[in-house]
């Protein structure tokens, strides 16, 4: 701000003093050979003459000035930018400023790293201090109280006469989605629509779910084999047998309409480890 | 020697800051913290509420404010004649008219008159644009001014300085030191960029009670307004407690 005004007073400045001398020039050339030296101010003064307070030409001439009012005015009231945030002063009579941008670097910079935190952006203002993050719920469901916490000590620590209010707006990256997860979550008993178009598990979910289940696993089973009350069934039996521990091995081997099942056996599985084990037998049995 | 002068030797026996005039006596100004008072002593400078701008700045605003309120006043003066607002007289009469053209004939003053007011606006113009290369900085700053002699510190040198005792400050990573103002009322406005992980108040303190007592010393100037500006930067590291 500081510069733009030394630039539009230098140009002004300029330009009413070229503009000054010009005049000055004419004044002294028609005094004495009653001409023009630079400007042509004869045509001017007929034109002003010609011309009345309802024409177009002193029209325009007054919307251009009280455009170039206006301007004037917004420089020099502007307050400009926030710049400085004044720090409590010390007993030796130095005055302390922290720089607001600085300040709100500090601010997202502490807000990144509560952890589950993904980004943090931070908006500061004389009095307000708007910060906006986006967080994983499922890495960490406090992170937003935490980022407050963090934000507000980060701020206690500078001091500041008059810290700004802040204002926290929370976002979840991703929503978290029961089809997501390896154990299905307790759902309503109502009927449970499949989501057959649902986001495919994220590489590093399939990953960890591969790993856990084994390559040779299928991950899921197709949507459309069972209906959605079976598939609300299956869900609600899968939590039964995780809050009892009772068997319902039966019933699980039903139908698996989405997400991965660690409990689910694996017909094809078995009947390949029992080839494989077969000639082993067999090599046993003609060793004895 | 007395004790107050060896104790500024002790003190600024590590310093890159020299001790140029005669020390400062113990009541205009206190090294510590805990010993000084806000505004007890005349001679210790008050807090700014703001930080230091240069007066062209504060010019600047204020031309641009008279000016866009001449500006603004002619353009809507031109526009509400133009309108009928003052009598249809005037909506229809020519911005140049033979009475005024008349009047100017008939005095012998007008014209001598006028050029003597755009003489003054073009020396006011050309004061304004030579006032924009001011940046408030001061070249240097007299330190003794006796019957003896004059000792003038040169600002650039003596800047130098105090940024080569701030560089050792833990938790600072980029000093930059100015001396502002006027001969009368000098400031020191230190610019320290922080790193991410350090306490404000233990930079505070040791800026303000080891660094900014050796300028004042070194200028035996008690009365030094300082200006310390923070700007942490950006970076994860441990949390501040």
């Amino acid at each position: 701000m500081r510069v733009t005004n030394r630039i539009v007073a230098a140009l002004l400045a300029a330009a009413i003093a070229a503009a000054g001398i010009v005049a000055i020039v004419e004044m002294v050339n028609a005094a004495f050979d009653d001409g023009y030296a630079v400007v042509d101010w004869r045509s001017a003064a007929e034109a002003m003459a010609r011309n009345t307070w309802s024409g177009t030409g002193p029209t325009v001439l007054g919307v251009i000035l009280g455009v170039v009012g206006v301007l004037l005015l917004v420089l020099g009231l502007r307050r400009g930018r926030l710049e400085w945030f004044t720090v409590q002063p010390s007993l030796t009579g130095t005055s302390t400023f922290a720089a607001g941008r600085g300040v709100g670097r500090a601010l997202a910079s502490a807000a990144e790293d509560v952890d589950g935190v993904s980004r943090a952006k931070v908006r500061l203002r004389r009095r307000t201090a708007r910060v906006k993050i986006e967080f994983h719920p499922r890495i960490n469901q406090d992170a937003p109280e935490q980022v407050r916490d963090e934000i507000y000590e980060r701020l206690a620590s500078f001091d500041l006469v008059s810290p700004p209010k802040v204002k926290l707006k929370v976002k979840a990256s991703r929503p978290a989605s029961p089809d997501r997860g390896v154990v299905p979550q307790p759902t309503s008993p109502g009927p449970h629509p499949p989501a057959p178009s649902s986001p495919a598990p994220s590489s590093g979910d399939a990953a960890q779910a591969l790993a856990r289940t084994g390559p040779g696993s299928s991950s899921a089973a197709p949507a459309g084999q069972s209906t959605p009350a079976e598939q609300s069934t299956t869900a609600a039996q899968s939590t039964t047998e995780t809050i009892f521990g009772s068997s319902t091995a039966g019933e699980r081997t039903r139908s698996y309409p989405v997400g991965l099942d660690l409990t689910k056996p694996d017909p094809e599985r078995t009947r390949k480890d029992a080839q494989a084990d077969a000639p082993a037998n067999d090599r046993k049995e003609d060793n004895q | 020697m007395t004790g107050i002068a060896n104790t500024a030797s002790t003190r600024t026996v590590d310093s890159p800051i020299p001790q140029l005039g005669p020390p400062i006596r113990s009541n205009d100004v206190s090294d510590t913290v805990s010993t000084a008072k806000p505004a007890g002593s005349a001679n210790v400078p008050r807090a700014r509420k703001r930080p230091f701008t240069p007066a062209v700045d504060q010019v600047n605003r204020v031309v641009f404010v008279l000016l866009g309120l001449v500006c603004l006043g002619g353009g809507l003066v031109a526009l509400l004649a133009g309108r009928g607002v003052f009598g249809d007289d005037v909506t229809d009469r020519p911005g140049l008219t033979a009475a005024n053209r008349a009047f100017a004939a008939d005095h012998a003053w007008f014209w001598p008159v006028v050029g003597a007011a755009t003489a003054l606006v073009v020396v006011l113009a050309l004061a304004w644009l030579w006032l924009q290369r001011s940046t408030g900085e001061l070249t240097g700053l007299d330190v003794v001014d006796d019957t003896f002699g004059r000792v003038r510190v040169n600002a650039r040198a003596f800047t130098g300085a105090v940024e080569s005792e701030l560089a050792a400050t833990s938790g600072a990573r980029q000093i930059r030191a100015r001396l502002l103002g006027k001969e009368k009322h000098p400031l020191l406005r230190v610019v320290v960029t922080m790193e991410p992980n350090i306490s404000v108040s233990r930079l505070r303190a040791d800026i303000e009670q080891v660094v900014l007592p050796h300028a004042r010393g070194a200028l035996s100037r008690a009365d030094l307004a300082t200006e310390v500006q923070l700007v942490p930067s950006s970076g994860h590291g441990a949390r501040v407690h």
